[in-house]
């Protein structure tokens, strides 16, 4: 028996021995620990502090705004805050650390991104009314207490976006609640800010190291809970941002203004950032610079797909995803209906994608997503 | 013949059952305890609003949360009662019917050893396992044996030795044996293991690890059998079960499975095991060693009983041959089969669902009605992606939309291979039913995997 298993392993090892794709060399030079390390540096960290300075630029304008509120300071600030939403769907799918699904700091940051069938809800303006009309001081303390839907992102998109400049600055300017008004505007942006600052420092402090180390491919190693965030955005950003408006989640009933950013008119804007945010991981890339992302794990786990390699595709993928969002012209809500065949080929297109990650991916990886016992059925 | 019939009469020391008895009792203890811990009671039965019914079983029900907790207490404190041998009968019978009815409850459970379980505790129902050390052989001595017929001791080794023996047919399979997959996808991801870390990236290692897995489980049963062999394979089996604790999450079953083999010791073993255990328990130390003599009617019903019983269960495993696709794709007859380990197979499946009165056309996602554990096993099982079809359309029933058709758009990756569509997107999944016969709206595999004989054939 034991001599069996050794003239079989004396067997493989010669009959492979002289295979050269197979050989060690190209293996010994690869590990998990530099991947998740490059991964942390080069996309996720250069990532949120960039979030964080289009943050820091945000409260800026956001105190002109509120010190001499005109229609030219409402626009500078909703150009800041389209900045900085922007840099935030970058990032927002590394559901890690203090972003992790089970503390409250990723729904008080974007509730959409923490829930995603919430995620095209209109912030409720009786709610805010009330929350500001108060008898405490308004701060960022107080505003961290409100519900996450009165929080973050989505609350200064509204307080920002949800009338013409001239309304918005009569509300900080005329209307009774004004003084009130200004103070949870500027407080929102403030707590924003400096919960991406928590956010920025945990990562360059101990987290990255954490990060780094959990190199295994369970359900809470950073692998697994990468390609588990990787599978979860694209299928948020195909269900939600884009079925829900078709009418998918409805029986059919088209919901054009059931989509993402509606008063800023951004939904198809983020879901290239979204996409971007997808890539970078990928690639292992940030602009001009280079890293080991996903691809280079792929390649050397030697994920085939048909005769091209895995890591190719999906980003092929990706691509073909963009030149499709492009060809559409008119806000979302507008395509919904006016151009209803082209949404519903982004839908597939991204369904594929979904497919590339969540099922090809995640196979070649091997990923260990188990929620109990297996036994391999 | 009358060798056979020597051998299988042959009247061997009972102390051999009730070791088995003793330690496979403290182990279903042990898991039942762990399941408690791990919240797997909330997670698989209460957190659930659907579970997958067993074709033929689907009338079993879950029971409200506190029966559910009440039932792994039951089973805890049944499997402890087995152990020490306390109103052994009623407490291995309790066990077997309250774990099997837990286990019907959802398909998304299902786990070889689970079913293991199931089938040993089944056989320890018709076994004196109470016969020595136990609490009953020492309140009525009546009950006590010195001795029992040999036939009883093989029916459970072989009841053991099925999983390695089946497991090892199940895994002549070209993916396994040519491809060393899925081993070469879970070995690589495990390169920073300590020290063999390494060595587990090279594509040679994977291979002798599937075909040593394979030898392994072949010919372990008859090594066990063996006595002189028997020390260095039990030392094989220590390896193969540690490394496959470290490597997968597969929970008990190693430890389960590790001391269960035990049992093909020497009673000498078992004997002095058994006597250190009551010299610590003295509340279990027999009053006078049971006398030899006591025989028995011989029982000839129930041995040909457990004849038949074991049978059976050579015959389930080869049920694939009968369909024409591959049993790791469209998995007909792939459960009660031994297929442990065999499939990396990882998918992804929505519903379109069509008002047939209105024409209009929507999506329904598993996430919304499903757990992510139920999700994930559906979206690679076909059974379940018409049971849950044909439960969407009783939900729109329901909500008065009468007439649906519901197709899947669904996609399966197998063992590294690329994804590929696995249900065929024009059948209506409300129109067909799931039984033995070959499940048509599967779409057929045709790169892989072929099976070995046409692998080979082709080298």
């Amino acid at each position: 028996m034991k001599r069996l298993f050794l003239l079989a392993v004396l067997l493989f090892a010669q009959s492979c021995g002289d295979d050269p794709d197979n050989g060690q060399d190209k293996f010994s030079t690869f590990d998990r620990k530099q991947l998740l390390s490059s991964l942390a540096g080069t996309v996720i960290r250069p990532g949120f502090d960039s979030l964080l300075r289009e943050l820091t630029l945000m409260e800026d304008r956001v105190t002109t705004l509120t010190t001499t509120p005109t229609e030219a300071a409402v626009t500078g600030a909703q150009e800041q805050w389209i900045a900085a939403a922007r840099a935030w769907k970058r990032v927002e799918f590394f559901k890690l650390g203090l972003l992790d699904e089970s503390l409250p700091m990723l729904a008080k940051v974007d509730f959409g991104a923490a829930d995603p069938a919430k995620r095209t809800e209109q912030i409720d303006s009786a709610a805010l009314v009330q929350a500001i009309t108060t008898t405490q001081a308004i701060d960022a303390a107080y505003v961290d207490t409100r519900p996450a839907t009165l929080q973050g992102f989505p609350v200064l998109e509204y307080m920002l976006f949800h009338a013409p400049a001239a309304t918005i600055v009569s509300e900080l300017t005329t209307d009774a609640n004004a003084e009130a008004r200004k103070s949870y505007l500027r407080s929102a942006a403030q707590l924003l800010k400096q919960k991406l600052a928590l956010i920025a420092a945990d990562w360059a402090g101990g987290y990255q190291n954490t990060f780094r180390d959990a190199d295994g491919r369970d359900i809470g190693s950073s692998l697994g809970m990468l390609v588990n965030d990787l599978a979860f955005l694209s299928e948020a950003m195909k269900n939600e941002k884009l079925g829900r408006p078709l009418g998918f989640r409805t029986a059919g009933v088209k919901q054009p203004n059931a989509v993402e950013a509606r008063l800023s008119g951004q939904s198809l804007v983020f879901l290239l950032d979204n996409l971007q945010g997808i890539e970078r991981a990928i690639t292992g890339d940030f602009g001009a610079t280079k890293g080991v992302g996903f691809d280079e794990l792929l390649d050397h786990l030697d994920a085939k797909y048909a005769d091209l390699k895995l890591s190719q595709l999906i980003l092929q993928q990706i691509q073909v995803i963009r030149q499709k969002v492009a060809s559409i012209s008119t806000p979302l809500p507008e395509a919904v209906t006016t151009n209803t065949a082209t949404v519903q080929q982004i839908y597939d297109e991204l369904k594929k994608l979904v497919v590339l990650l969540k099922v090809d991916m995640t196979n070649n990886i091997g990923v260990m997503i188990t929620y109990t016992d297996n036994d391999g059925d | 013949m009358t060798t056979i019939r020597a051998t299988l009469m042959k009247e061997v020391p009972a102390v051999s059952l009730a070791f088995f008895r003793f330690v496979f009792g403290l182990m279903l203890a042990g898991g039942m305890i762990r399941f408690l811990l791990k919240g797997w009671v909330e997670d698989l039965y209460i957190a659930p609003t659907y579970y997958f019914k067993f074709y033929g079983f689907e009338f079993v029900q879950v029971l409200p949360p506190w029966a559910m907790y009440a039932s792994f207490i039951v089973l805890t404190v049944a499997a402890l009662m087995v152990a020490f041998g306390y109103r052994y009968k009623l407490a291995i019978t309790v066990f077997f019917f309250l774990f099997t009815y837990v286990e019907m409850i959802d398909k998304t459970t299902y786990l070889n050893h689970y079913y293991f379980v199931s089938l040993v505790t089944f056989l320890m129902i018709w076994l004196p396992m109470d016969a020595r050390y136990s609490v009953d052989a020492k309140r009525c001595p009546a009950r006590g044996r010195n001795t029992v017929p040999n036939w009883m001791l093989l029916a459970l080794m072989l009841q053991i030795g099925f999983v390695y023996f089946f497991g090892g047919i199940a895994k002549l399979k070209a993916d396994w044996l040519l491809d060393a997959q899925p081993l070469r996808i879970w070995l690589s991801a495990n390169s920073s293991f300590p020290v063999l870390g390494p060595l587990l990236d090279q594509v040679w290692v994977a291979y002798a690890l599937s075909w040593g897995a394979m030898i392994f489980d072949l010919t372990i049963l008859f090594v066990l059998l063996a006595p002189k062999l028997r020390p260095y394979g039990y030392a094989v089996l220590l390896v193969f079960h540690f490394f496959t604790s470290q490597f997968f999450l597969i929970g008990m079953f190693p430890y389960i499975m590790s001391t269960a083999t035990l049992v093909f010791f020497s009673a000498r073993f078992h004997e002095s095991v058994m006597r250190w255990v009551v010299a610590r328990l003295a509340w279990m130390r027999e009053v006078a060693l049971p006398r030899a003599a006591i025989v028995r009617a011989r029982r000839p019903v129930l041995a040909y009983g457990l004849t038949v019983f074991l049978g059976v269960q050579v015959l389930l495993p080869f049920r694939h041959l009968l369909y024409p696709n591959d049993v790791t794709w469209s998995e007909e007859a792939f459960r009660f089969s031994w297929n442990i380990m065999l499939i990396e197979k990882t998918g992804h499946v929505e519903f379109v669902v069509k008002n047939v009165a209105t024409g209009a056309t929507w999506r329904e996602y598993p996430s919304e009605h499903l757990t992510r554990l139920q999700e994930k096993m559906m979206s690679t099982q076909p059974d379940m992606i018409v049971e849950f079809a044909q439960h969407l359309k009783e939900k729109f029933a329901q909500q008065g939309i009468k007439q649906v058709a519901i197709y899947a758009d669904a996609h399966v990756a197998l063992n590294g291979r690329p994804s590929r569509r696995f249900i065929d997107p024009t059948v209506d999944l409300t129109t067909v039913s799931d039984g033995f016969a070959p499940r048509s709206w599967v779409l057929p595999f045709d790169e892989a995997p072929k099976s070995l004989t046409e692998r080979v054939v082709n080298l």
